[in-house]
């Protein structure tokens, strides 16, 4: 990539401070191969804006509020057996980790922190309970950070270490800077065994 | 699009009228579609997110405090469960025995209407997709939805400036992808 390019990128991004973007302005003003340059890309960019003018099949749109509202009708119906589903294999996993991990104290501490970053993350933005994944989520409840299933009914503490491998899914989205990578990988090797 | 009337159809769902929250996913669906749509790549993943926001959105609204807008609430799962999609795909195909049938009922179906759209789709699509999911989040809330980094975080959680450095590595893979092609 050429230096003007990258240059280009970071005044698009922003990344330039005051001074640097005043040169870079003026640059733009006299070069006409930095302007040409800024034009092709910017040309690219907008491409991507006029996406929203697509039409789209109504019909699809038509059918998708009583597609949700007859999925929403089947989990009231089995509520139990879904959570079960979630459940059984998630203990499965939690104890094969467990089992399988070498240096499992050291390990189950290191996982109880991330939990506890977890929690942290998706409850400091605001109070509202933050959707982790279909069968678990964080809330507020009385000032304490509480994990509960969808069905919202609260998950004893106990629980949560147990349950780490289906929170833990949801942990590669955040960026959490204690947990080494191996640990990260033979987690997830081990629950790929497991079709959630 | 107005956001005025979003708290009083939420206070009228909280109330019992399920009608208001049908307003809702009227309002919305196009925009959590084409967010899902652009971050996947197909539209057969796109529709599940989709029906999965909407459910979430149901089974949760009531408990919506008003401290942000509705839009940046819906996004925010929008955003949750495209990047939770796209990481169930790469299990997928960890897991061999899985995939083996998954390919062959792949359904080809689109909902853009164009053919021409539909080919440019596919072009910008080839290019999203080479930008890592969480960059290619940030690309499509700059460049679609045209957010500013102040409300991309209020989604996020992320520092402007780390919007700012993901951005920008967004930007230049797309230049990459394009300098490659010439």
């Amino acid at each position: 990539m050429k230096k003007s390019e990258e240059l280009i990128l970071k005044y698009l991004a922003d990344l330039m401070n005051d001074k640097e973007k005043e040169e870079f302005e003026k640059e733009l003003e006299t070069s006409l191969e930095l302007r040409n340059s800024f034009e092709s890309i910017n040309k690219i960019i907008n491409e991507f804006s006029e996406i929203k003018n697509f039409n789209l099949d109504d019909r699809y749109f038509a059918t998708l509020l009583p597609k949700v509202h007859d999925r929403l009708d089947k989990k009231t119906k089995f509520p139990f057996a879904r959570k079960l589903s979630y459940v059984i294999p998630a203990a499965i996993a939690a104890i094969l980790i467990i089992t399988l991990l070498p240096s499992s104290q050291k390990f189950d501490e290191r996982l109880g922190k991330v939990t506890q970053e977890l929690i942290n993350y998706y409850t400091s933005n605001d109070s509202l309970p933050v959707d982790i994944d279909d069968q678990l989520f964080v809330y507020q409840k009385n000032n304490n950070f509480e994990i509960g299933f969808l069905e919202e009914e609260p998950l004893p503490k106990d629980y949560i270490n147990k349950y780490l491998p289906v929170i833990f899914e949801e942990a590669q989205n955040i960026e959490i800077v204690d947990l080494p990578e191996e640990d990260l990988q033979a987690l997830y090797i081990n629950l790929t065994k497991f079709n959630y | 699009m107005s956001f005025d009337n979003d708290f009083e159809l939420v206070k009228k769902f909280i109330a019992g009228d399920e009608s208001a929250f049908n307003e809702i996913v009227k309002k919305y669906q196009k925009r959590i579609y084409w967010h899902a749509r652009q971050m996947l790549g197909d539209h057969l993943d796109a529709d599940e997110v989709t029906q999965e926001v909407l459910i979430v959105l149901y089974n949760k609204l009531k408990t919506f405090n008003f401290k942000s807008s509705l839009f940046t609430w819906i996004y925010r799962i929008v955003t949750t469960r495209s990047l939770n999609h796209i990481k169930r795909n790469q299990l997928k195909k960890l897991v061999p025995y899985e995939n083996a049938s998954d390919s062959e009922l792949v359904d080809k179906r689109d909902i853009i209407e164009d053919i021409a759209n539909k080919e440019k789709m596919e072009q910008l699509n080839k290019i999203l997709q080479k930008i890592p999911p969480k960059q290619r989040q940030i690309f499509i809330m700059r460049n679609f939805e045209q957010l500013s980094y102040e409300e991309i975080s209020k989604i996020t959680g992320k520092s402007v400036g780390g919007l700012k450095a993901n951005y920008f590595h967004a930007l230049k893979k797309v230049l990459e992808y394009i300098n490659e092609k010439k």
